[in-house]
């Protein structure tokens, strides 16, 4: 297997579209901060959270970088000769996961580093603690290794490299949008102030009534507990500042990766590869 | 032209991922539909089935543009393209029936969706607004449809390589998606706000300007910029709240003759390798 990452990591420095990611992410979490700073300065004052404000963004350019880089293998055909040479399938399988996991998590460095510089380069601090900050890192890094696994497992056992990538980028903003919606709906309050008119003709507060919008009780749980487990949910968290189940959520991604893993790799092993 | 556009539809007949795009919209669109009737609490009849099944209109346009530029970026992978102008097929001719095919699958597509919609009629009954309301939306979905399908053509045509050409095409589907919903969200407010004051103990309901309310050239700059966005009109349809249905109709013909000219003029001197 390190004959596997040594030639896929030597493919990962001459891919394009890794490079077009990471320049798109150093501009993008750049022209962010900017924007805000521009709007607030006092946004320098919590650059922890402006660091993590990009995770949308970084799952975005890891789909689309994963997505190239694993389709050539089949557009290209060099999954076969691999397998000609002698490597087994699940260390294929796995060489892909560790290539795109490090892909991901560089474009996220990449990111990260970009805000980190330019708001200390503007007397910002962190503005968070250092253990919360470490926690909140260690959740984005998890998803981003989650969320790699779900990309391999799309990459390696579609066929079709165009297939992948649109499957791939359909997927992301699905996710993306599905944790952006379930933490609206979460966030909506349980009751909402009402007036009423008298008879004379006065408005007076009345006692607060209940929200028809609000979810309680067993769907809330059930809502809640699949935001925390979705990579594309964690990330959502991190970057609206929320953060319900934090020390679990690394757990939850642990269990996404091994999942989504074994699932892949099993399917792979059996696999007509054309 | 008429040649290639049955050659293409022939093609499109037997395309798997037609057929699977298809089917998957209208499967989604009425999963959908049902776990939003499901989830209703209270009385069914003070909701209505076009608010549920028109909530997918954005996601409908992406999944048809990705569709599309899938199909007719097989012509440019295959190398199929320069096998039509050997046999004497016209560059825009070419063109022009690719583009017809991507309408065609853009408004079967929408059909699909509209279709999958109606899984929700034994629980909600069927659409609450006018027939005339009905057909105007019905209308300016189709309308939306043939805009993202005239613009995802040249997406597909023009880039060589067909999986570059599904990132460039859902990326800026994304963008000009996120574009028409801020643009909608900046035109939604209200000219004027009630503010409550309490003033000793009393509640005083005062009418004042909304700072946030976007007039006079800035608004009909954004209206523009909305009714142009080929995604523009679906943000509307998918909150049934279509204000200027004309508007909207007009804006997706006049992008789709442009981005059709403009697409039709580059194919013309592009160089098939």
């Amino acid at each position: 297997m390190t004959k596997l990452l040594n030639a896929n990591f030597a493919r990962l420095w001459k891919t394009k579209s890794f490079w077009v990611c990471l320049i798109l992410a150093f501009g993008v979490g750049l022209a962010n901060f900017l924007t805000s700073y521009s709007v607030q300065p006092e946004c320098a004052e919590r650059l922890g959270a402006n660091m993590l404000s990009n995770s949308s963004n970084i799952m975005f350019f890891a789909s689309i970088f994963a997505a190239l880089f694993l389709g050539t293998d089949h557009s290209d055909g060099t999954i076969r000769n691999k397998l000609i040479v002698g490597h087994k399938r699940h260390n294929i399988y796995l060489s892909n996961l560790i290539t795109t996991a490090a892909g991901g998590l560089l474009i996220m460095a990449v990111s990260w580093t970009v805000v980190l510089i330019t708001g200390l380069c503007l007397g910002g601090k962190i503005g968070m603690p250092a253990g919360e900050l470490a926690l909140k890192m260690l959740i984005c890094i998890g998803a981003i290794i989650a969320i790699s696994a779900v990309f391999t497992l799309l990459g390696t056992l579609l066929s079709s490299k165009s297939t992948i990538v649109a499957i791939t980028l359909v997927s992301t903003f699905v996710l993306l949008i599905g944790a952006a919606v379930i933490e609206s709906l979460l966030d909506q309050p349980e009751y909402v102030q009402s007036y009423e008119m008298t008879v004379n003709g006065e408005v007076v507060q009345t006692d607060p009534q209940p929200n028809p919008m609000y979810i309680g009780g067993v769907k809330r749980e059930i809502l809640k507990t699949v935001n925390d487990v979705l990579p594309s949910g964690q990330l959502m968290q991190m970057e609206m500042g929320l953060g319900r189940h934090a020390e679990l959520m690394p757990l939850y991604s642990l269990g996404v990766l091994a999942a989504f893993t074994v699932v892949g790799a099993s399917v792979f092993r059996k696999k007509d590869l054309k | 032209m008429a040649r290639v556009f049955g050659a293409n539809m022939f093609r499109l007949r037997k395309s798997r991922l037609f057929r699977w795009a298809v089917v998957l919209t209208a499967l989604a669109t009425a999963g959908s539909v049902l776990l939003g009737c499901l989830a209703i609490n209270g009385e069914t009849s003070e909701y209505a089935l076009e608010n549920r099944a028109l909530s997918g209109a954005p996601f409908v346009m992406i999944a048809s543009a990705a569709t599309v530029i899938l199909f007719l970026g097989t012509d440019n992978s295959e190398r199929t393209v320069r096998n039509k102008i050997i046999i004497g097929g016209r560059r825009g001719g070419i063109y022009a029936a690719n583009m017809l095919t991507g309408i065609v699958i853009g408004c079967s597509i929408t059909a699909a969706w509209l279709v999958g919609g109606l899984a929700g009629v034994p629980i909600l009954g069927w659409w609450k607004m006018s027939v005339s309301e009905a057909a105007v939306y019905i209308a300016s979905s189709m309308a939306s449809a043939v805009a993202v399908s005239a613009a995802a053509a040249p997406v597909g045509m023009l880039i060589q390589s067909r999986s570059g050409a599904v990132v460039v095409g859902l990326t800026a589907a994304f963008a000009l998606l996120f574009c028409a919903s801020g643009v909608y969200t900046r035109l939604g407010g209200q000219k004027e706000i009630m503010t409550a004051d309490n003033i000793d103990g009393e509640l005083q309901f005062t009418l004042t300007e909304n700072p946030n309310y976007v007039g006079g050239i800035k608004r009909a700059a954004y209206e523009l910029a909305l009714s142009a966005n080929p995604l523009g009109s679906s943000i509307a349809l998918s909150n049934c709240d279509l204000k200027d249905p004309a508007a909207g109709l007009a804006g997706a013909g006049f992008m789709t003759v442009f981005i059709s000219s403009l697409g039709a003029a580059v194919f013309r001197r592009k160089d098939l390798r």
